[in-house]
């Protein structure tokens, strides 16, 4: 008895495998001479000042991208509803109409306690 | 055209938690949106009214014949039951907090929608009769609390005690998931009923996984050995009234689901997994009555006094009975009062910048606030288990259920911890009777929420100590027709 999900897991380990064999093999295999330029950050970036340990960086930055996660995640639940948006009718309708309201008094939570003010 | 089940049985079973969501969202936009600053009175009462709404609400959903959304939740007794302790649960702490607040100079409007959202959490855990529902109850649950845990922003011990609560609760949560897969795997779907009929053909090896890595997450949310290491450290970090309503209300709530699962969902393997938390409640209780001897911070005994008491709570599910279903609603009720009670005292010894948890703070209470003693030493006793108070009644009623379905052993050791358990609970007793304050302590402007806690508290711990029948047979009878 073969399970025929066997199939797809020969196929995750080959994959995995080619992919291992690429990565090692261009490592070992291409030939490396580091220069000072080389080693530098590419074209737009800027040239590092100083270390990253003990540095400090505004709090904000990490409010907004909670923000923007909780509120991204939320919006991802709306797009297998849309699929089935006509198969649903009047009734998916009102749930998801519940559930932008429930999101909406987040959203007036958030502003409210002025999460959303930059400075 | 794709039909989204939704009658009678359905709004009725979501109404309880309708209510309380509605509530919870009114006094959060009210409070955000106010400019003017007059206290956490009003809002309060708002709280108290959603609640009280809710409790209408499940007795009026209650209906042991019917299950909604395609027999994946119950508005049956043992739902009505666990709602209403929870409920009961939320009031206390949220009448705790009114004074306590102040107290610890936290403003924040957060607390009491974030204590109703968390009560909505407790009610789907409640009705749960599928894996994907429970989970969905414990993650509604347990969110609101993590953020609770560290609402005094400006205490350290309040911090790491949310964080711990998180990561860990984060990690207990991967554990279901992993559970639910492997149960889904073996039976095939994710309804009690339908597991239950697929027990004795599922592949045996799988299934007993899922159990295994169920019982983690549950113990953990529960707060059993060897998952409580989180437990005394975030019960002493969060605010006092916060780890009354996790120590009662969430404890209940995740009980009463770990109870409905195994006693409807798994019943047919009892055998196996009836060993396993054989071992988790001797685990429990022994250690946390252990441990709570050397506590010299009241709090801190009261955390390792709930994990003790979770221990019983483990054997009465162990005994695989709807008997021990019903001695379990019991003891939450019972559990319920006493401790909120405990907690409520804890708060009203301490001042504005003095938290006065330690042991030797309660030394000579009884000749400042005799009153006050007099409650401490009532609930003490009570969680101890002295007659005629409701402690007693709660473990007479596990005993007894441990005893009919032969588990007399651990029926035994039931008895055995609850006399180490003496130690440290009558250890308060003494230093508030028996020894003279080791210092000035200023006297405490009056608090009539607080105090009206600890009445409540009080009334429910002797009432349903001499009149235990009331809740006891609506408590057996729920579990009885648990299907």
């Amino acid at each position: 008895m073969l399970n025929p999900y066997v199939a797809l897991l020969m196929s995750f380990a080959l994959c995995a495998l080619v992919a291992t064999i690429m990565v090692c093999a261009s490592w070992i295999l291409g030939p490396k001479h580091p220069t000072k330029t080389k080693l530098e950050i590419f074209e737009t970036g800027n040239p590092p000042l100083g270390s990253l340990r003990g540095m400090r960086f505004p709090v904000k930055f990490y409010l907004t991208a909670i923000l923007f996660i909780v509120f991204d995640i939320e919006v991802v639940f709306m797009y297998p509803w849309a699929v089935i948006f006509r198969q649903l009718g009047w009734a998916g309708l009102a749930e998801m109409a519940v559930f932008v309201a429930v999101l909406t008094v987040g959203l007036a939570y958030v502003w409210r306690v002025g999460a959303l003010e930059w400075e | 055209m794709i039909e989204i089940p939704f009658g009678a049985a359905e709004a009725w079973a979501i109404a309880p938690f309708t209510v309380i969501a509605l509530f919870a969202m009114g006094i959060l936009l009210y409070e955000t949106f106010r400019t003017d600053d007059h206290g956490p009175e009003l809002t309060f009462w708002f709280s108290i009214l959603g609640l009280a709404g809710a409790a209408i609400a499940s007795l009026l959903a209650w209906d042991n014949g019917s299950v909604a959304f395609g027999g994946t939740f119950a508005t049956d007794g043992v739902a009505v039951f666990t709602n209403l302790i929870c409920i009961l649960a939320a009031g206390l702490s949220l009448m705790m907090g009114v004074h306590y607040m102040e107290l610890i100079r936290v403003r924040a409007r957060e607390f009491q929608p974030l204590v109703l959202f968390a009560v909505s959490g407790m009610f789907i855990m409640g009705g749960a009769r599928d894996l994907i529902v429970l989970f969905l109850g414990i993650e509604v649950m347990s969110i609101p609390a993590y953020v609770l845990a560290g609402i005094h922003r400006q205490d350290h011990a309040s911090g790491e005690a949310a964080l711990k609560y998180f990561l860990l609760g984060a990690f207990a949560t991967s554990f279901l998931l992993y559970g639910i897969a492997l149960v889904y795997g073996a039976t095939g779907t994710t309804t009690y009923a339908g597991i239950s009929m697929a027990l004795s053909t599922a592949p045996h090896l799988a299934l007993l996984g899922g159990i295994a890595l169920l019982i983690v997450a549950l113990g953990f949310k529960v707060g059993v050995v060897p998952f409580h290491f989180w437990a005394p450290d975030v019960y002493q970090g969060a605010p006092t009234a916060v780890t009354a309503l996790m120590a009662v209300g969430i404890k209940a709530a995740a009980v009463v689901g770990t109870a409905r699962l195994f006693l409807s969902g798994f019943a047919g393997m009892h055998v196996e997994w009836s060993i396993v938390l054989w071992w988790i409640s001797v685990a429990t209780m022994t250690l946390g009555n252990v441990v709570a001897i050397v506590q010299s911070n009241v709090k801190r005994m009261l955390a390792y006094s709930s994990v003790a008491h979770a221990g019983y709570l483990i054997a009465a599910i162990a005994s695989g009975t709807p008997r021990g279903g019903g001695a379990i609603l019991f003891y939450l009720l019972a559990y319920a009062f006493m401790n909120l009670g405990a907690f409520a005292v804890v708060i009203a010894v301490g001042a504005k910048d003095e938290p006065n948890e330690k042991m030797s703070d309660f030394a000579g209470l009884a000749t400042r606030r005799p009153l006050l003693s007099g409650a401490m030493a009532l609930f003490l006793l009570s969680l101890m288990g002295i007659p005629p108070l409701v402690g007693f009644v709660g473990k007479l009623y596990i005993i007894e259920a441990l005893i009919a379905a032969g588990q007399v052993g651990l029926g035994v050791i039931v008895i055995l911890n609850s006399v180490v358990s003496g130690y440290y609970y009558l250890r308060v007793i003494i230093e508030m009777f028996m020894k003279d304050a080791t210092r000035e302590i200023p006297a405490l402007d009056p608090r009539p929420y607080l105090m009206v806690c600890v009445a409540i508290a009080l009334a429910g711990t002797i009432f349903f100590g001499i009149f235990p029948d009331l809740a006891l047979e609506a408590a057996r009878d729920s579990f009885a027709a648990l299907r």
